[in-house]
């Protein structure tokens, strides 16, 4: 029998007419839906095939369950667990970071890599960045362990100037305070001494001479105050109880100024070591300061808002020499 | 039906929420790398005059937005794109490229995208046959390096070439030695291609064409590896020299010709 009339249609299918055009709406919706989410699915990474890597820590400070995990800047994984692990025969008390990394990535991390936290700008979030070892290395294999180092971040800094550095300069104070004060200082005694000297003869002459080089030398901080002690003893051993008396002062006055330079040159010591280590530190702030924005823009909210592009590297250097013009190296 | 559509768009919207951010970048540095990523693909598959267009459009963006770190690595590009273009004076145009970048950026950027800039700079003045500047930037580089900055095997291969091209071919001999045997495990294997060339025109300056031959055709193996043109045609034309030097005719004319057909490749002509 050939239908009639569209209500005919409607019998035919068994569905009352309204609920199958709804149907039609709602079956693409659905299916549309279903795209959706396999695809931010897809977006999210959850079809990838993740394994375990552990990392071994001092500590746990500033690394907490997600924490990502970067190789030479690809997110490659995130910890996925954080456990404290007691002290063992020859191990200290540790922390086992437990990770899902990339499958893929494994082949690119050898065997003897290392693991710094390190924290994407001054107030960015903290990352672990795994060092790739020798190529020649055959790669991790899943579960297996890899030592994370720890690197200090802004308070790190402000510890370190405030621990390495204050010292120095205190020292550094404290023996400027000393060689400025005209009561306590060098300069008065040696005065004194001179003015001793004045009345003890030729003897006393030689010793003052003595003692004028030594002043010279203090002048400078690191004069040789023993070679003078030495030639002052074999003065004193011809001259008279005055002068001996004279001397032992003189002698004083070395040690002290000896100690002082000493003092001195272990600062400018101290200076010396301390000023790369200082500048790098200075370089790092500069580069924190320089990155605060970039490091905000990594963070919750402000990646929403704002999010750039990464650099494009460079080609790099080839120190080797080009082909001449003639040989028509360009297209 | 009603309950699992509602569901399911519930579900969707909040995985979108989840989602961190991955598009949306601002444009201009969105294309700054976009076309910094085609200037190279241009680049290594020997395009240059359009690496050399893709870059310069790169430079200008990133100018733009004084984004330091691109204007740096796209003065790099564009300084090695004219260098070896192949055009006259192509050095100084390249050296001119990398001086226009700003002092007060080099601050605020890598410490290794400005030891590039250095090197590369040196290299250009070596080109130049400034040896003695070159040198110069050469030892403060060094210094700065000291700790191996990722570019040492550049740095030795410079100063071997440039001691070479003074005429000291036998410390050049010895200080591409002494450098092959540190990077040869983990050096930039370009770099280590080019101190196997430098130890091979060395070691023929010095009468030796049989260590040359083999130095040379070590260059030459790992500049193919590499798919380095430019660099098999050097390798080629100084093997062509050393068989002449060694009085083998026959491998000299073998030599030449396979130097002939590189370059009419890298010239775009059919092969013979």
């Amino acid at each position: 029998m050939k239908p009639s009339s569209p209500s005919d249609f409607d019998e035919l299918l068994g569905q009352p007419p309204a609920r199958r055009r709804a149907w039609l709406f709602i079956l693409p919706a659905i299916l549309g839906l279903i795209l959706l989410v396999v695809g931010v699915a897809l977006k999210q990474g959850y079809f990838i095939r993740r394994v375990n890597l552990n990392f071994y820590a001092p500590t746990a400070d500033g690394i907490s369950v997600g924490t990502k995990i970067k190789l030479l800047g690809f997110p490659v994984g995130a910890i996925s667990g954080v456990t404290f692990v007691p002290a063992s025969a020859g191990q200290p008390r540790r922390v086992k970071l437990q990770a899902r990394v990339d499958a893929e990535y494994l082949a690119h991390i050898p065997t003897g890599s290392l693991a710094r936290l390190a924290q994407e700008g001054v107030i960015g979030e903290h990352v672990i960045e795994i060092v790739p070892g020798s190529d020649n290395a055959r790669p991790v294999a899943a579960g297996e362990a890899i030592e994370l180092k720890k690197e200090g971040g802004l308070g790190g800094l402000a510890s370190m100037v405030e621990t390495r550095v204050m010292p120095v300069v205190d020292e550094a104070r404290v023996l400027l305070g000393t060689l400025n004060d005209e009561r306590a200082g060098v300069k008065p005694v040696l005065a004194d001494v001179r003015g001793l000297l004045a009345s003890a003869g030729t003897t006393a002459q030689r010793a003052e001479n003595l003692l004028e080089q030594s002043e010279a030398k203090l002048g400078n901080l690191l004069g040789d105050g023993e070679a003078a002690m030495k030639s002052a003893r074999m003065i004193a051993g011809a001259t008279d109880q005055r002068a001996t008396e004279l001397l032992d002062d003189a002698r004083s006055v070395l040690k002290n100024a000896k100690t002082i330079s000493e003092d001195g040159a272990n600062i400018v010591r101290d200076l010396k070591s301390a000023a790369p280590g200082l500048l790098d530190d200075g370089r790092s702030a500069a580069a924190d300061a320089s990155q605060i924005a970039h490091g905000a823009k990594q963070s919750w909210p402000f990646r929403l808002l704002v999010d750039d592009a990464p650099a494009p590297p460079s080609l790099g250097v080839d120190t080797g020499r080009v082909l001449p013009a003639a040989s028509g190296a360009a297209k | 039906m009603k309950r699992l559509a509602i569901g399911l768009a519930t579900v969707a919207l909040l995985a979108g929420c989840a989602g961190s951010r991955t598009d949306g970048r601002p444009p201009l540095a969105q294309r700054v790398a976009d076309l910094g990523k085609e200037g190279q693909a241009a680049y290594f598959k020997g395009d240059l005059s359009r690496a050399r267009h893709l870059f310069e459009l790169a430079l200008r963006d990133a100018r733009q937005i004084e984004d330091s770190e691109g204007v740096a690595a796209m003065s790099i590009n564009l300084a090695r794109v004219l260098r070896e273009s192949g055009e006259p004076g192509g050095w100084a145009s390249a050296l001119a490229q990398l001086e226009q970048f700003p002092e007060w950026q080099r601050g605020v950027i890598p410490s290794r995208l400005a030891a590039e800039i250095d090197l590369l700079t040196a290299v250009l003045l070596a080109d130049g046959g400034r040896a003695d500047e070159s040198l110069a930037r050469l030892a403060v580089l060094r210094e700065k390096c000291a700790a191996d900055c990722g570019l040492s095997a550049g740095i030795e291969s410079l100063h071997a070439r440039l001691v070479l091209e003074r005429g000291d071919a036998q410390r050049a001999l010895d200080l591409a030695d002494v450098a092959l045997a540190r990077f040869q495990a983990h050096g930039n294997r370009l770099e280590l291609a080019n101190l196997l060339r430098v130890k091979g025109e060395a070691s023929l300056a010095l009468g030796d064409p049989a260590t040359a031959r083999q130095a040379l055709e070590a260059a030459l193996a790992t500049d193919k590896a590499l798919a380095q043109p430019a660099k098999i045609a050097l390798d080629l034309q100084a093997l062509a020299d050393t068989a002449l030097a060694a009085g083998d005719r026959g491998a000299h004319a073998h030599y030449l010709a396979r130097l002939a057909e590189v370059r009419r490749a890298r010239a775009g002509a059919p092969p013979r």
